[in-house]
């Protein structure tokens, strides 16, 4: 190509840099628009996939009727025949449900860990309420408040591990849900069903967890076997868990469920005898949760009141709210290509004209020994040196504009792989509208750009 | 040199076929200068077009130092239009972008002449035409006598064997016109084959040789040197 012929379209575009600039700036917003909209679409599909992996959208969640009047209600409430309430023993349903793989309690708790600092926390608080200093623990000999000393004979101990960390949140779940999240002890092992109701708290931590507890990883390991000390009693650490890649899971701890036992209140009336709780049933295969929930609806309500048994199925509130932001991405993206549409039919239309004002240049040029080649390639150097130029200001663009849509939708992570993606794209599209002017304009016989007014 | 041999051109206007020229034979030897006369519409640019292979022939034979040229690639046409031929223009063609010496380094960049090159023989090219104090100047801030000069240096650049001009006084002043005429007949006192397309009969007379072009045949072929007229049609 021809270093002055370069020099002629380069000074001819310096020449309208007003018309070059907003070209430069449509292409930039077409790119950007598009690169965001498609980031936003893909990223809503792969989270949507992951979420959806997850064991939690293969379970069927049987619990209560809640209602906000609930809210008022007296925290202790007389047991009554009306009420109705689901415990443990009531995933023995699941048997009955040949689609239901795994029944299971799930419930949140926590440890709170007795440590030095803890302690002088309570101690600087004083005696609660009436005067009484907390004294109560579970299982926990010998009970009471530790003094520092006390403390200090308790870390000696080669069996107890005292830790920083002031306190955990995990759950407290029965053996089928580890099967049901597939987890699996790296150390040490999982609890059974039959030390549910054991009268020691046994533990399974998460990887995390572990090495938040013990401080660094090789520590971790050695914590299976110990007791860990905390307001409830002992805890003992029975296994730590592989990691699962699920950051909640990795960062708590696991507690056999024990159902709670009746409460008598000192010289009142009698009162909760019975916990209720959550039951989770999960099914195999996705697409028989319907038929599962079914199962299980009709197999309580011959034991429960119906109209107070709510069956949901978190897995259609996920694919609801999935094909929501589908719908909202594939919407902004059919509007960003439209503009990235209208954008490049604009540059193809200016380039086109500019290449109609330099045609008698181009027949000089093929005079003087441009072959159609060296023509197009002259064109369209204008047309790739735009459309890049707009593509990577588009780029820059797309960013901001990918992360405010991905917030507004409640999309947690982002992959900058997609919106780069969506900028080559876009580019790509831009690039043919560039181009096409270029080959028209170059395949024109020298004789008649010549007689070109 | 140059052999045509019943070179015709047919265009095709809306579903109507226009004969542009039709069947001319001529020969054209190395180092003549001929002068291409005739009305406006008898198809004089047709042929200096299809000689400067800017176009193709409907039908006929085109040799080039004996070598059938009527249909090449257009790759292979370029490359011919670039070492073989030197173009001038009417109304000069120069482009406004570029000063005197990038206009006149321009086809030489075409045949892949370094820039260093490029530059020593644009300057000398200049130089010889009597620009060298006007290099550096865009056309727009020179007189249509020295654009007219650039482009000569300009069709001169890649040393061709041929020069058609297309008028090449036609938009100067008598001075001027006889500047330009000079400076051509300079050149093809040395040797440059000069093909050139006038309406000015006494710029006619100066050429050794003169063909006049009516409705798009060869009407009469003229060697004002020798004295021998050949009257083609009568």
């Amino acid at each position: 190509m021809s270093s002055e012929a370069n020099k002629v379209l380069w000074r001819r575009f310096g020449a309208r840099m007003l018309e070059s600039g907003l070209l430069l700036l449509a292409v930039a917003l077409g790119v950007g628009a598009t690169a965001a909209g498609f980031s936003l679409l893909a990223n809503t599909q792969k989270m949507g996939a992951q979420m959806l992996a997850s064991p939690a959208y293969r379970e069927i969640v049987v619990s209560t009727q809640t209602k906000s009047d609930d809210m008022q209600a007296p925290v202790v409430v007389k047991p009554s025949k009306d009420n109705v309430v689901l415990t443990a023993s009531d995933l023995g349903v699941a048997a009955s449900v040949p689609s239901v793989k795994y029944a299971y309690v799930a419930s949140g708790t926590e440890l709170r860990f007795m440590n030095q600092k803890a302690i002088a926390q309570m101690a600087s608080m004083g005696p609660g309420p009436g005067g009484v200093t907390i004294t109560t623990v579970k299982r926990f000999s010998p009970p009471g408040m530790l003094t520092a000393d006390e403390l200090a004979k308790k870390q000696a101990e080669a069996d107890v591990f005292l830790t920083d960390v002031d306190q955990l949140r995990g759950t407290a779940v029965t053996p089928q849900y580890f099967d049901a999240w597939r987890l699996k002890a790296a150390v040490g092992s999982l609890f059974a069903a039959s030390e549910g109701q054991s009268d020691s708290t046994l533990v399974v931590l998460g990887s995390n967890a572990a090495i938040q507890i013990a401080g660094t990883k090789t520590d971790a390991k050695t914590l299976v076997g110990k007791k860990l000390l905390t307001w409830q009693g002992y805890a003992t650490v029975v296994g730590i868990l592989a990691p699962s890649g699920t950051e909640t899971i990795d960062n708590s701890f696991f507690t056999p469920y024990q159902t709670p036992g009746g409460f008598q209140g000192e010289g009142g009336p009698p009162g909760r005898l019975s916990f209720n709780v959550q039951l989770r049933f999960a099914v195999a295969n996705p697409a028989q949760l319907e038929s599962a929930a079914a199962g299980l609806t009709q197999l309580l309500s011959q034991t429960h009141a119906t109209d107070q048994l709510v069956v949901s199925n978190p897995r259609a509130e996920a694919q609801k709210l999935i094909d929501r932001n589908t719908g909202i991405g594939v919407l902004i993206l059919f509007l960003a290509l439209a503009a990235l549409f209208i954008a490049s039919v604009n540059v193809s239309h200016i380039l086109m004209s500019r290449g109609l004002r330099m045609r008698k240049g181009v027949g000089i040029l093929m005079a003087l020994g441009a072959s159609r080649r060296s023509i197009l390639v002259l064109f369209a150097s204008e047309g790739v040196v735009l459309s890049t130029a707009g593509s990577v200001l588009g780029a820059l663009l797309a960013w901001p504009l990918s992360q405010t849509m991905e917030s507004a939708l409640g999309l947690t992570s982002s992959s900058l792989w997609f919106l780069l993606a969506g900028v080559a794209g876009a580019w790509v599209l831009n690039l043919v509208f560039s181009i096409l002017p270029a080959v028209q304009n170059s395949n024109i016989p020298p004789a008649d750009a010549m007689r070109a007014a | 040199m140059i052999t045509l041999n019943k070179l015709t051109k047919e265009y095709d206007l809306v579903g109507t076929k226009v004969i542009a020229l039709k069947e001319v034979s001529l020969t054209i030897d190395r180092g003549e200068y001929v002068a291409v006369m005739g009305p406006s519409g008898s198809g004089k640019s047709t042929l200096m077009h299809l000689l400067g292979i800017l176009d193709t022939a409907t039908s006929g034979q085109y040799l080039l130092e004996d070598y059938d040229i009527t249909s090449l690639p257009d790759r292979e046409q370029a490359r011919i239009r670039n070492k073989h031929f030197g173009f001038i223009f009417q109304s000069f063609q120069l482009f406004s972008e570029l000063s005197a010496l990038e206009n006149v380094m321009l086809p030489m960049s075409y045949a892949n002449v370094p820039l260093k090159q490029r530059k020593e023989r644009a300057a000398a090219l200049l130089d010889e035409v009597g620009l060298t104090d006007r290099m550096h100047h865009l056309p727009t801030m020179m007189s249509g006598g020295e654009q007219q000069r650039v482009a000569i240096a300009r069709a001169l650049s890649n040393d061709p064997d041929v020069i058609l001009a297309d008028e090449p006084t036609g938009n100067l002043p008598s001075d001027k016109g006889e500047e330009i005429m000079t400076i051509l007949e300079g050149f093809n006192a040395r040797g440059v084959t000069i093909v050139m397309v006038t309406h000015n009969p006494d710029q006619g007379r100066r050429a050794r040789r003169r063909l006049f072009i009516k409705d798009g045949e060869l009407w009469r072929d003229e060697n004002t040197m020798a004295a021998t007229q050949v009257a083609l049609h009568v």
